[in-house]
């Protein structure tokens, strides 16, 4: 399966996207949700309307609000006048790719039954379990600058997202390109056509999970974490389920790569995008500017890589 | 992060200069406590049993009280006695002697004969003694059956000293009659001389005051001229008298003082100067020392002990740092090449294969093909648990050419 043609059908329509949709394919075949972090008007919707499409998934959007309710989420039973009965009326979770606007807008009671669908990967209504079709994924975004009307989701809830990409702006000439060329772009979104469909996804999936890992890549990988919990800054460090994270983040990056096999570099590509909402510094370093980031680099230049 | 075995290795090198610096630390600490003398723990336990009156300046007071007595003796009247600068001399010494109650008495006999004559009554605390000296004031008669009366209520301690003394200067303020003065200041007088006299029993009559005197002579002169002063006083106190004689006697049955203690103590100074480490001496293992532990971690940290090591040992068996187990040929080859190449292009133990490769290939572009055909051949070893097959002599070629490609760069 080309993977290398997903990427180049997306950098065709995303203007200097190419990390954050490698990093969205690699967490859809890890089977794990994202949360996007960035200002709004950075191409968010349409970088996962692309995937989407790309990929003939089923794509759903929801913008959060502090009055949404579980149910406009999840869905529910609603009397039909015609029939005399209750039909169910599935919510927008039920889809592929489902990407969650402002995740922080919205209250804590629908964020917490969001995140237990994605945990989970089913959903009850009215005592009756429906599973979600695979695959499934989710991409939260949340703006980081706002801070009023807005409910900060948990660090035990943020552990359940298996990445967290910052969105950047582009560069000045990405800047210009997009300016220049957006009927293009739009025209070229509407005439994409899918390059695999979800029973290739659903495949490749498998396949991930099949990529050689190295023992030592494994010890690589405990290091790291340990000594995310030693770091000076560090006040709470990377969690067991960042360790099983890093490594299924960094299997993905590998298949997409077109390897069988997890090298160093993989874990490295996967550590800031992995441990970066795990790590809770302490609030004097964060007060002096430094950031999770930051953290992470320190540990990646300091942790040696397995040998031979 | 190193292995277990790296660490233990750092650990015994970082160790090593620190061995040698406190081997030579202990030996002169030892060589120092051997040049004590026995008597350095004597020293000690002085200067704990420190108290007062150990540091006063015996010959000074000695030879103020001779001079003081004399000048009494001699027959000075009260007023030029009492202004004498020897007195407050006197007076410093006995506080340094730790005979607070006798300079205090001192204190007062001083400082009240400056007082006039309403200060001194109203400064007297018996209601009794009030009202006598009040009605010698307005009769202006200063009796000796007054005068006797006052002593006998002081010798039998219905009045206090201050009181005392206070009545004294009163009446002697009051009496016009120069026959009751000069009773009066011969009464001061006494008072005054056995003050010292029993200040001087108290300072020097401890026996281990008595054996730092030095100037035995003078002591005797001193205590000579205080029996003088007591045998021409109408009344003179017994203890006193006996108590001087003992003093005389100590002085004369013991001419030298061989046990004392200060000069013995001080022989045993020197060592103290001794327990302190020369810095002469300690400076070129303290320099040694921190040379040594930073050459050791520049060294360590830039894997030159391993290249070194690995220099040193014929080609064709030579060990790979770390790679003792590895039978593969590829891996040895990359190894290889990377040690060839550490030497222009610097290898961090964080750097991947891959970041090294990159930045082989952005210093030395001339050896950027062949030596990503090593480092991908590597990888698909290493990490995809490839089969070597007919990849490893291709890789062996690349090594050879990457040797000449080196070698002229």
């Amino acid at each position: 399966m080309s993977w290398a043609l997903v990427l180049k059908k997306a950098s065709e329509i995303l203007v200097e996207k190419d990390y954050e949709v490698r990093l969205i394919i690699a967490s859809l075949l890890a089977e794990g949700h994202v949360l996007i972090e960035g200002v709004p008007g950075i191409a968010k919707t349409l970088t996962a309307k692309t995937v989407a499409k790309l990929l003939n998934l089923d794509f759903k959007r929801v913008q959060m609000t502090p009055d949404l309710l579980p149910t406009d989420i999840v869905g529910g039973y609603v009397y039909d006048a015609r029939q005399g009965s209750f039909t169910l009326k599935k919510g927008p979770v039920f889809t592929n790719v489902l990407l969650i606007d402002e995740i922080n807008r919205g209250s804590p009671r629908t964020q917490s039954a969001l995140l237990e669908a994605m945990q989970e990967r089913q959903v009850s209504i009215e005592g009756q379990t429906f599973p979600l079709e695979k695959p499934f994924i989710v991409l939260a975004t949340q703006n980081p600058i706002e801070f009023e009307g807005v409910f900060p989701l948990p660090e035990a809830q943020l552990d359940r997202f298996l990445a967290r990409i910052e969105s950047t702006y582009t560069s000045t000439e990405g800047l210009k390109r997009i300016i220049k060329e957006i009927d293009q772009i739009e025209e070229g979104f509407n005439a994409l056509s899918p390059v695999m469909g979800r029973e290739e996804v659903l495949e490749s999936i498998k396949e991930v999970r099949k990529v050689r890992v190295d023992d030592s890549i494994y010890d690589y990988t405990v290091r790291l974490v340990e000594e995310s919990r030693k770091h000076p800054a560090v006040k709470l460090g990377a969690s067991p389920r960042a360790g099983i994270a890093l490594v299924r983040l960094a299997k993905a990056l590998a298949y997409i790569d077109s390897r069988n096999y997890v090298i160093p570099d993989d874990i490295k590509s996967a550590a800031k995008p992995v441990l970066s909402h795990r790590i809770i510094l302490k609030p004097e370093y964060e007060i002096s500017g430094i950031n999770s980031g930051k953290v992470i680099e320190d540990l990646l230049a300091s942790v040696e890589v397995p040998k031979p | 992060m190193s292995n277990p075995i790296e660490k233990v290795k750092k650990a015994l090198l970082l160790t090593l200069p620190l061995i040698i610096f406190l081997t030579q630390t202990v030996a002169i600490a030892t060589e120092a406590t051997e040049i004590h003398t026995p008597d350095f723990p004597n020293y000690l336990d002085m200067l704990y049993d420190y108290k007062p009156g150990t540091q006063l300046n015996y010959t000074e007071y000695l030879q103020l009280l001779k001079e003081f007595f004399n000048s009494i003796n001699e027959g000075r009247d009260l007023e030029d006695v009492m202004s004498d600068p020897n007195l407050s001399k006197l007076q410093s010494l006995m506080r340094e002697g730790g005979d607070l109650d006798n300079a205090r008495k001192l204190d007062a006999l001083m400082n009240y004969s400056t007082l006039n004559l309403d200060e001194l009554i109203q400064g007297i605390r018996d209601d009794e003694l009030r009202s006598l000296i009040q009605e010698a004031a307005l009769t202006g008669n200063v009796s000796n059956s007054l005068l006797n009366l006052i002593n006998e209520m002081y010798s039998s301690g219905k009045i206090s000293f201050d009181d005392y003394v206070r009545a004294l200067y009163a009446l002697r303020n009051i009496s016009s009659d120069a026959e009751s003065r000069k009773q009066i200041d011969s009464l001061l007088l006494r008072v005054l001389g056995n003050s010292l006299i029993n200040s001087s029993l108290n300072v020097l009559g401890g026996s281990e005051s008595l054996t730092q005197l030095t100037d035995q002579e003078l002591m005797r002169d001193a205590v000579n001229s205080m029996l003088q002063f007591l045998s021409r006083e109408p009344e003179t106190n017994a203890d006193f008298i006996k108590g001087l004689e003992d003093l005389l006697k100590s002085s004369q049955t013991s001419p030298s003082i061989p046990s004392l203690k200060l000069p013995s103590a001080g022989l045993a100074l020197p060592p103290l100067t001794s327990l302190s480490i020369d810095l002469g001496t300690a400076l070129p293992f303290i320099v040694l020392a921190l040379a040594l532990t930073i050459s050791l971690v520049i060294f360590l940290k830039q894997d030159k002990i391993s290249s070194a090591l690995a220099r040193l040992t014929p080609r064709g068996s030579r060990p790979f740092y770390g790679l003792g187990n590895i039978e593969s040929r590829i891996i040895r080859t990359y190894w290889n090449s990377v040690e060839l190449l550490r030497k222009k292009v610097q290898r961090s133990p964080s750097d991947t294969h891959r970041e090294y490769y990159e930045r082989v290939s952005r210093t030395l572009p001339e050896v950027d093909s062949v030596f990503r055909n090593i480092t991908f051949a590597y990888e698909k070893v290493r990490w995809g648990a490839l089969d070597e097959g007919a990849l490893a002599d291709e890789v062996d070629s690349n090594y050879v050419r990457l040797k000449d490609l080196v070698g002229k760069s």
